[in-house]
């Protein structure tokens, strides 16, 4: 009687365990709460990263409905980023970021769900933006082998008028590229000890911007803030390209 | 070992068929010795675990026929297992701890006879081996010099067989896109990718392929190697509006 009884509370025990990790593991990440107030926002973003004091959101754009994109105004008028994510039982900052610049958003880390996201500094009176995918062209040659990597090179342009943020999901066409890039790469049983594909150019996605008439501009008041992280957010920076690194320009 | 598989390469079978047979036959060695002696106090879960640990050893890695192999040299797994087992049941345990490292050499032989009959089933110079499934290909053009084209799937289909491999002038196409004076100067001799090819089923395999400017050549990457052949009609059909 004593064994058999000291058995049920075990098994029970045993089962409440299983329950409750499957709600921790299974049922939490996937049934996202309400988003917080505007209000709670602001202080979490002042509570996460020192020195900065956030005074205005500028929107709350969500992405899926475990990832939200948060630009935001800050009193000393610097026009900032952050980046929120559904964590289990709450809402959670994965990033802040002082200014604007454009980043990409791989969202859990899945190269088909990446955002560019930006908030520009209207001081820098951009008109537009443009977003590059680039690949260099290379090659390779020794006795045994010819190799040539073809240079990619595509382009979607970003009006900006009043609204100096957003949240662009990245063409179809450039997931397609890179996924095919991953199947060649990471499979990597690679015969060669110094792995050719990894020594050649890899895709790399960068930006530049416009003014209103249409002249290439440095967004000097966009760039080079600080920024703040938690480590489990895919933030890739996007370096500045400047048109004359592009090729065919006279046909863009 | 393990069986590397993902949404975009095929599944390979050969592989997954030849170490499930490595394991099965250690499986069976190791029950063939277990019966045949006399002490039936070792426990099974005990033999398994001495096995899996017989199993690590310092070893040389080598490519062959582009695959790489590890060659066991040093038993680490055995030696540990000889200082870490008490004194009383390490006569006993050690036939399996070397079973263990034996093993190495069998999943080595399956490999290598692996590679072979993989060749054999699915040969790497023939361009219809990567490319074997069109159903979900769509062109992109990945470089402002190509010109709107659409695929002519029917036609790659058609001349698969019929592809000629040809010299690829790796230094002189960088060259004539590079220098000032060249042709394809700012342009790109690919400038169009052919995503969603599958390559044959069970191979494994996968590669990219990209479709030179004129539609008549192919470029297939592949992890390993690089292979470029040439059509007789042109694969793209131009898009009328833009011939000017």
């Amino acid at each position: 009687m004593q064994i058999s009884k000291k058995q049920w509370i075990l098994v029970g025990a045993g089962l409440l365990a299983f329950i409750f990790s499957c709600i921790w593991f299974i049922w939490l990440p996937l049934h996202p709460g309400p988003l917080p107030s505007r209000q709670t926002m602001l202080d979490a973003i002042h509570d996460n990263f020192i020195g900065i004091e956030a005074s205005q959101i500028a929107d709350v754009i969500p992405l899926d409905d475990r990832h939200v994109y948060v630009p935001y105004i800050s009193k000393g008028g610097s026009y900032g980023q952050s980046f929120w994510k559904w964590d289990r039982y709450q809402w959670k900052i994965g990033a802040i970021q002082e200014k604007g610049t454009p980043y990409i958003w791989k969202l859990d880390g899945n190269l088909s769900s990446q955002f560019i996201v930006y908030h520009l500094d209207p001081r820098d009176e951009v008109g537009m933006m443009k977003v590059h995918l680039i690949r260099d062209r290379y090659y390779q040659s020794s006795e045994y082998s010819q190799r040539y990597t073809p240079r990619a090179q595509m382009a979607i342009s970003i009006p900006i008028e009043e609204r100096l943020y957003g949240a662009i999901p990245l063409p179809s066409d450039w997931i397609r590229m890179m996924e095919e890039e991953v199947r060649i790469s990471g499979s990597g049983q690679s015969s060669d000890l110094f792995g050719w594909m990894s020594a050649s150019s890899q895709t790399r996605i960068g930006w530049n911007s416009y003014d209103r008439q249409g002249k290439e501009t440095f967004t000097e008041h966009s760039v080079n803030g600080s920024g703040y992280g938690n480590g489990e957010l895919v933030l890739q920076f996007m370096s500045i390209i400047n048109e004359s690194e592009l090729e065919d320009a006279r046909n863009p | 070992m393990v069986v590397e598989t993902n949404d975009f390469s095929q599944y390979n079978i050969v592989l997954s068929i030849g170490i499930t047979l490595g394991w099965l036959s250690l499986l069976i060695i190791a029950i063939y010795m277990y019966r045949k002696q006399q002490d039936k106090s070792l426990k099974i879960w005990v033999i398994a675990l001495i096995i899996y640990i017989g199993m690590f050893s310092f070893s040389f890695s080598f490519t062959f026929n582009q695959e790489s192999l590890k060659l066991a040299i040093l038993p680490l797994g055995v030696w540990f297992l000889l200082i870490v087992l008490p004194q009383s049941s390490k006569d006993r345990y050690r036939p399996y701890a070397w079973l263990g490292f034996c093993a190495n050499y069998l999943f080595l032989f399956i490999t290598i006879l692996i590679s072979f009959i993989h060749d054999g089933m699915y040969p790497k110079t023939n361009p219809a081996t990567f490319i074997s499934n069109l159903d979900d290909a769509d062109l992109i053009a990945i470089h402002p010099s190509a010109q709107p084209a659409e695929f002519n799937k029917k036609r790659l289909q058609e001349q698969l067989e019929q592809l000629t491999a040809a010299e690829m002038q790796v230094i002189e196409w960088h060259r004539q896109s590079t220098v000032e004076t060249e042709e394809y100067y700012q342009r790109e001799r690919f400038p169009y990718l052919l995503v969603g090819v599958k390559a044959s089923r069970g191979s494994g395999l996968s590669s990219t392929v990209h479709i030179e400017n004129d539609g008549k050549g192919l470029l297939l990457t592949t992890p390993n190697q690089q292979l470029y052949y040439r059509v007789g009609e042109t694969l793209l059909e131009r898009k009328v509006n833009d011939a000017n």
